[in-house]
């Protein structure tokens, strides 16, 4: 049976593109225990014999829908944010003042 | 106004429409009433994300009239989790804390044009992601039947707000019970239709083969015909599906002699007792009203359900949570809460090179044999009839620490959906703390007018559109 240790999470924090080093380690360990009882409960499907069992996606086929081009007029609602200015979005510094041209 | 006179007018459309016809209420004094209920109310259960103004509640409702509308203005909630343009639209997560979008839903854009007035937009588990509203990254909301209790999930604002009846009905979105789970701690009706039949255009995705958006509300008549004037293709959305008819609600005369399944080994040791006590009673009635014969159903997969159900939603979920990346919404990924990182790492974990066959794959092949369990008990039987949920609603707090314990909750609710079938929760009364019970009827894919049929003979025998809490 597979166990999430911290290299694995460490890993899977990665590629979900989630900055680890924002969680205390505390919460770093509570994810790592739950994951892993979460994977001992689904390891049940490994009782099932399924090599003859074909994937299934969905319960019946998606068939591609098309309309012609039609122009919509523009909308006229501005989209908000909380940290806009002037028209701008406000974003964290990520470039550190030495390093400024 | 009264609570008793605005909860006569949100308990049938047929009320509202009386009213309205005969000029019987102020309009504007409705929008009050009911504006100020749903903030005293907010005090105690928390349902809600965003109460709109009684100014603009009035405006829409007076349009609605005026120009004779279907709905005429019928005051409706929807779950924070469908795009409404100009009304921020959080999913209950921090991450959309402060999205306002220049576009509508399907489905909001829909229930507009036939009359309908939204007020509130309701709290969830964040992204979906819960049976208890406590993943909310805001609050969590009561159940209104007990505030210590909590409302069910993920859709709990939405249920406690028609319990309570400040909403005259709720659209909701279902991925393994979300609609059903919450309708049935609340003692309301949880519509799941089929999946595909409602445009999901403008809801935000969570597991995009299980999203099946759907109604909370109290009348399975008025349901049905709200459904019938929602759903059907949209150019916006491939997965719905094209050619569906008007559900028609099965009349009693043709229910006579339709057989139900029941799974036994279900009705054991992790049931409540309430609830299997119940699950005879209803079952006395369809046999001794409609000679419907019961018949014990072996679905061998039905128990892993659950296994498959989170393998397959976190690895959607993963992918559909992807666009959430600092830059397009404006808030970072630290933000997810902890039950969405959990979600995302597991789906990350699911898909990854190494992992996939194992468990992706392995997930995919156990849903077709769930799938097929259901494909051959409807060879056999009508409908089946199983519980809701194990329990009635549970504590505050209770399982929120050990997330396996809160997604076992949703072992009836999950496989139906892995099948995308109907499942619908309706109230059958109350169990000894003075909660509401709940079972589900679960027939073949776009059978709604059979399950609707025979819940609106049980409806029609115990009437329990007439409960509300004592709040607010």
């Amino acid at each position: 049976m597979i166990k999430i240790d911290d290299n694995l999470l460490n890993y899977l924090f990665n590629l979900a593109r989630i900055p680890a080093s924002r969680l205390s380690l505390v919460q770093k360990q509570k994810l790592k225990k739950d994951l892993n009882t979460i994977l001992g409960y689904i390891n049940k499907l490994n009782k099932l014999d399924t090599s003859s069992v074909k994937p299934f996606h969905r319960p019946y086929p998606l068939e591609d829908i098309g309309h012609d081009d039609q122009p919509d007029p523009s909308s006229q609602t501005p989209i908000k944010f909380a940290n806009q200015k002037d028209g701008y979005l406000i974003v964290n510094r990520i470039i550190d003042k030495d390093n400024e041209d | 106004m009264k609570i008793k006179d605005i909860r006569h007018l949100t308990q049938s459309f047929a009320n509202w429409q009386k009213a309205v016809k005969s000029n019987q209420f102020d309009l504007s004094e409705f929008s009050r009433s009911l504006v100020d209920y749903m903030h005293q109310a907010q005090t105690k259960t928390q349902s809600y994300i965003t109460i709109l103004p009684p100014a603009e509640i009035n405006k829409k409702l007076q349009a609605a009239v005026k120009s004779n509308k279907p709905l005429l203005g019928w005051p409706f909630s929807m779950k924070d989790i469908f795009i409404t343009k100009g009304i921020k639209t959080t999913a209950s997560s921090k991450i959309l804390q402060d999205f306002v979008p220049n576009y509508d839903s399907t489905i909001h854009q829909r229930l507009s044009r036939l009359g309908g007035t939204l007020t509130a937009k309701t709290n969830s588990d964040a992204w979906g992601f819960g049976a208890s509203t406590e993943n909310s990254d805001f609050y969590s909301s009561k159940n209104p039947y007990d505030t210590n209790k909590v409302p069910g999930g993920s859709s709990g604002g939405s249920a406690a707000s028609v319990a309570m009846g400040l909403s005259a009905f709720d659209i909701a979105e279902d991925t393994g019970g979300s609609i059903r789970q919450p309708a049935a701690f609340c003692g309301l009706i949880g519509f799941k239709p089929t999946y595909g039949s409602i445009s999901r255009y403008g809801a935000i995705a969570f597991s995009s083969s299980l999203d099946t958006v759907g109604l909370i509300g109290r009348d399975i008549k008025d349901i049905v015909w709200l459904f019938n004037q929602v759903k059907g293709p949209d150019q916006k959305d491939a997965t719905v599906y094209p050619d569906q008819k008007p559900t028609k609600i099965y009349p009693a005369s043709r229910l006579k002699a339709k057989k139900i399944g029941y799974i036994p080994g279900f009705l054991d040791e992790n049931v409540q007792p309430d609830i299997i006590s119940h699950f005879h009673k209803v079952k006395d009635f369809y046999t001794n009203n409609f000679n419907i014969e019961f018949v014990e159903i072996n679905m061998p997969h039905f128990d892993y359900g659950l296994a498959v159900y989170y393998i397959l939603a976190p690895a959607e979920a993963s992918s559909n949570l992807a666009r959430y990346d600092g830059l397009r919404y404006g808030r970072s990924r630290d933000q997810f809460g902890h039950e969405a990182i959990r979600r995302i790492l597991l789906g990350n974990f699911a898909l990854a090179s190494g992992y996939y066959d194992a468990y992706y794959l392995k997930a995919l092949k156990v849903r077709r044999l769930i799938y097929q369990d259901f494909i051959q008990a409807f060879k056999k039987v009508d409908a089946l009839l199983l519980p809701a949920t194990p329990t009635t609603a549970f504590d505050l707090g209770e399982k929120s620490q050990d997330p396996l314990q809160m997604y076992l909750n949703d072992i009836f609710t999950i496989p139906p959906s892995l099948a995308g079938v109907p499942g619908i929760s309706f109230p059958t009364g109350f169990d000894s703390q003075g909660l509401p019970v709940s079972l589900q009827l679960v027939g073949p894919h776009f059978s709604e007018g059979l399950l609707a049929g025979l819940i609106l003979a049980w409806q029609q025998s115990i009437k329990p559109y007439l409960n509300y809490p004592n709040l607010p």
